[in-house]
């Protein structure tokens, strides 16, 4: 596994959503990236936000906590975007 | 030396984080909020909305759509609501920024639009809004607080009546925002709408528009989001459905610190302090022989906001004289024609008399000097 393969990428409902993500990360001195949404997860100029996949079970625990709802987790896995965690939330 | 004395209009001076937030922003905040790489910017607006859904006991922030003004609010709530046929009551003492849109609505959409009167002194009896609900109406839209008179209401009271006649109840808190506490889950308030440059002590150019779960409504301007940007729609979820276009970010970022600052201070601190503010100024004035004080008798439910006139002459030449004297006043209607014809001061309209929060407390006292001087000049 390369270093972008331990890191996995969050997409959220919306904007806002993934801002409360990155108050909530922030506070929890998680290490995380907003990035731009990779053009293979979907083409709507949205934000996403890239962490370690071994923080993603806390990240989860804190967003489930807070209604945000998000809308997919993936990482690469051999090149290829795959889903590790479906939508939760709302 | 200038007296201030037009708080209703816009509140001055602004609390000095807001001042140094905004140059903040100006000097070395890059991006374009939703449109640039970075989030810093984003993540400014984000805590306005956090701060003023802390303001006003909002669960979720992403339901305060950020507008340019009180007006924009009201329109994109009114016109969004509003459908074919629906009844909506409102008040005499509303502001034309509520009056002009009923209008509009009456022309081109048939809605039949109830006045409850208020009384002499700009209160609106909760009484009379329940007896308007005998029939069934879609919404009950007033202000909070009278920009004219600063006779304020005990919103909570209409907004039980409301929901006991599954009514959306609608707020113009324009002239509230920022002084009287508000909650709009025990004031059950569906919509709230006011402007960020009032008492909430932020920069022109911003306003808010709450809207609670379940209000779905029609954005009333369209257009680019930076999100969702495959889709020829609005995106269906909030804030940005109904914030299309660049926001004034300069602004909401002062906005945010004005905001902040009150809840620094305090909310039930700046009431208090209001209230005591109404009450100096009301006693100050009544002191003046010759004056007419016009709005609420006494100061229990007033802001510091007084329609004042010198009997049988235009308010005009008083309102120009205290300018002369280097005292800011505003003269005339405060465009809200049916709070005037309500308290009894139309068609000629009154000089209002405004203060806030920041109003330094020495200026009282120098204003009932101008005040008297003013009104035996007009007299002699």
């Amino acid at each position: 596994m390369n270093t972008s393969e331990a890191m996995a990428v969050v997409l959220f409902e919306s904007v806002h959503d993934s801002l409360r993500a990155e108050d909530i990360l922030e506070r929890a001195k998680l290490t995380y990236r907003a990035i731009v949404k990779p053009r293979e997860l979907g083409s709507d100029c949205g934000v996403a936000i890239r962490l370690k996949i071994e923080d993603i079970p806390f990240f989860m625990d804190l967003v489930s906590d807070r209604a945000i709802q998000v809308k997919g987790i993936y990482h690469k896995v051999d090149g290829e975007w795959r889903q590790m965690q479906p939508p939760v939330g709302g | 030396m200038t007296l201030y004395f037009d708080s209703a209009a816009t509140s001055f001076p602004k609390p000095p984080p807001v001042i140094e937030s905004v140059t903040a922003a100006l000097s070395s905040l890059m991006g374009n909020p939703f449109r640039s790489p970075g989030r810093a910017v984003e993540r400014e607006l984000f805590r306005t909305r956090e701060a003023i859904a802390a303001l006003f006991g909002i669960r979720q922030s992403a339901r305060i759509v950020f507008t340019l003004n009180a007006t924009s609010a009201i329109n994109l709530a009114l016109f969004g609501l509003l459908r074919e046929g629906d009844r909506v009551i409102t008040t005499s003492m509303e502001h034309n920024a509520v009056v002009r849109p009923l209008a509009r609505l009456r022309e081109t959409r048939g809605i039949a639009v109830e006045i409850v009167r208020g009384s002499d002194e700009g209160f609106i009896d909760p009484s009379d809004l329940a007896r308007a609900l005998d029939r069934p109406a879609r919404l009950i839209v007033m202000n909070h607080a009278s920009n004219v008179c600063g006779a304020w209401n005990e919103i909570a009271e209409v907004g039980r009546i409301a929901r006991e006649h599954d009514c959306l109840f609608m707020v113009d808190a324009s002239q509230s925002a920022g002084v009287i506490p508000i909650d709009v889950e025990r004031d059950r308030i569906d919509v709230l709408a006011c402007s960020g440059h009032k008492n909430l002590l932020g920069p022109s150019g911003t306003g808010i528009c709450y809207l609670s779960p379940g209000i779905n409504i029609d954005p009333l301007i369209y257009g680019g989001t930076g999100s969702a940007s495959d889709r020829e729609t609005m995106p269906e979820v909030l804030p940005e459905r109904f914030e299309a276009g660049t926001l004034n970010f300069h602004g909401l970022i002062g906005l945010g610190a004005a905001v902040r600052f009150i809840l620094e201070t305090g909310i039930q601190t700046i009431f208090d302090a209001e209230i005591r503010l109404a009450k100096t100024m009301q006693d100050r004035l009544s002191m003046i022989g010759g004056l007419e004080i016009a709005g609420p008798a006494s100061s229990g439910n007033r802001l510091p906001v007084f329609p004042i006139r010198c009997p049988g002459q235009d308010p005009a030449m008083l309102g120009n004289l205290l300018d002369e004297l280097g005292v800011m006043t505003r003269t005339g209607l405060h465009c809200a024609p049916w709070a005037h014809r309500t308290i009894g001061t139309y068609p000629l309209g009154a000089v209002r008399i405004s203060a806030g929060f920041l109003t330094p407390s020495e200026h009282i006292e120098m204003l009932g000097r101008t005040l008297e001087s003013a009104v035996e000049r007009l007299r002699a």
